[in-house]
């Protein structure tokens, strides 16, 4: 069994780098979440770092002037640290700012995953920076850090869909693989204001009355269940990890197209991680 | 089988790290199922005990100090994130909880809405052309709110309701002060997740008259 990143170079670092804090760039600085502040408090419950500050604090944060100021500070920082400039002070404005932007935004109705795994990544992106000087500093420069950072930011990441599958099994019921519940979500989901609803590829108002796909689905679903069960495998297993691509990778398409839910951050990740790093390692050598 | 790593920390060190987490999720936020989240620590478990027994931890040896600690403490706030279940306290650490709940419904009820003016001109409102980014987070905060009063829990859930009905009217005449909404109407629309079953029900729920309008 091989780890992985085991012979990373410290460029696999700066690809991480250069994805995830370019990507929060163009977030910051494109998404200005206009219409926070059109609406009464009482329909916002806080998230953390706002739910720890007085209710005033929130109530200035979600205007739009407060959230222009956020973007610019946190997508400016972003950008610098896409381009590698100053990393650790660039990178810290931009966690910050990208953590205030989506809590703010995750104060209303509920927390959306979709950006999640990127936001844990740039937050192990930066920390593992702090983490590789203060091994420089303790003495251990001679370690080689360049494969741990990519290796700690594939692990969180493999995290979120072992948990995902745990909570499942432990929380749902045969229900899931039996009944109607798969149609249910396409329906509904498609019928929400989502913007992947509006792509003409999602279909998710058809599942229902496609009996093959219906079929296909539920015979889908425990295998993704399982194959994000066992996740944690990818760290240590170079099969498991092209298993592990050649399964997730779709499977995030494919739900666009039925349940109208992209999960872009985990797909631009794990091509990255499982595809793009490992391809350019081996050309390398 | 391998053995334990001597760099990793003691079993002490877990024993007391784990009976923090269990007081932690069971004594200080029990938002959840507890018999569920005792199950999920089962698993949890057992995911832990597999890995241990089959893949080769000893490599890990080579990972400096510092990054170990961090990779301690992200797992860590992870899983208590997880089992805390509300990812708005443990934010960025959130639940991971997707597609867990079975349903036997046949049809999606959903809260859209629509405004009249003066002249009592019906006119449909779409939650994105309001809000862009954010419409979809409304129509759910909505859809929420609605659930609660339905649902019968006690907090007034009907202001709720009301006060967003109020900021759609507000914001829609904002920006069309030529032809001002008088009434935000809340309409409980079904539709049938198979659309060979008819064409489900649309019916006004709730009236909330905007004032102050332009």
């Amino acid at each position: 069994m091989r780890i992985a990143f085991a012979d990373a170079a410290p460029s696999a670092t700066l690809t991480l780098r250069r994805v995830v804090f370019g990507i929060w760039a163009l977030i910051l600085l494109s998404d200005p979440a206009v219409g926070l502040a059109d609406l009464p408090s009482i329909v916002f419950e806080p998230a953390v770092p706002w739910a720890w500050l007085p209710s005033i604090a929130f109530d200035a944060g979600r205007t739009e002037s407060a959230l222009l100021v956020i973007r610019l500070i946190g997508g400016g920082g972003a950008l610098l640290a896409a381009l590698g400039w100053r990393f650790r002070v660039t990178a810290t404005i931009a966690v910050l700012g990208a953590t205030m932007h989506r809590a703010s935004i995750s104060s209303l109705a509920f927390v959306n995953h979709a950006p999640m795994a990127l936001l844990l990544a740039s937050w192990c992106l930066l920390l593992c920076a702090w983490a590789d000087e203060r091994a420089k500093r303790d003495g251990m420069a001679g370690e080689n850090s360049a494969p741990w950072t990519p290796f700690l930011v594939l692990a969180v990441i493999l995290y979120s869909y072992s948990a995902t599958a745990i909570y499942r099994i432990s929380h749902g019921d045969l229900g899931l693989l039996s009944g109607d519940s798969i149609a249910y979500w396409s329906t509904r989901n498609h019928a929400l204001d989502l913007w992947e609803s509006a792509l003409p590829i999602a279909v998710g108002d058809h599942v229902a009355s496609q009996p093959l796909l219906l079929a296909l689905l539920r015979v889908g679903f425990p295998w993704i269940t399982l194959m994000e069960l066992l996740a944690p495998m990818a760290l240590f297993s170079g099969r498991f990890r092209v298993a592990f691509a050649a399964t997730m990778i779709p499977f995030h398409v494919l739900s666009v197209v039925v349940l109208s839910v992209f999960f872009w951050g985990n797909s631009i990740l794990l091509g990255i991680l499982l595809i793009w790093i490992p391809l350019r390692e081996r050309r390398s050598a | 089988m391998p053995s334990f790593d001597r760099d990793w920390p003691s079993a002490r060190f877990w024993i007391l790290t784990s009976l923090g987490f269990l007081v932690a999720v069971f004594g200080l936020l029990p938002l959840r199922p507890r018999w569920a989240t005792l199950a999920e620590i089962c698993i949890y478990a057992g995911l832990l005990i597999a890995m241990r027994v089959w893949f080769p931890w000893r490599r890990l040896a080579a990972m400096p100090h510092p990054h170990r600690r961090l990779l301690a403490g992200f797992l860590s706030l992870s899983v208590l994130g997880q089992l805390v279940g509300s990812s708005r306290h443990t934010f960025p650490f959130s639940q991971w909880n997707m597609y867990a709940q079975s349903t036997d419904r046949t049809e999606v009820p959903l809260d859209r809405i629509a405004g009249r003016t003066a002249d009592g001109v019906l006119v449909d409102v779409a939650f994105s052309d309001l809000w862009p980014t954010i419409g979809w987070r409304v129509e759910y905060a909505l859809s929420r709110f609605v659930r609660h009063v339905e649902d019968g829990e006690p907090a007034p859930r009907w202001e709720h309701v009301d006060a967003t009905l109020r900021a759609v009217g507000l914001t829609y005449n904002r920006r069309n002060s030529e032809r001002p909404l008088a009434e935000v109407l809340l309409r409980r629309v079904t539709i049938p997740i198979d659309a060979r079953d008819g064409s489900g029900t649309d019916e006004v729920v709730r009236v909330v008259a905007i004032e102050g309008t332009p």
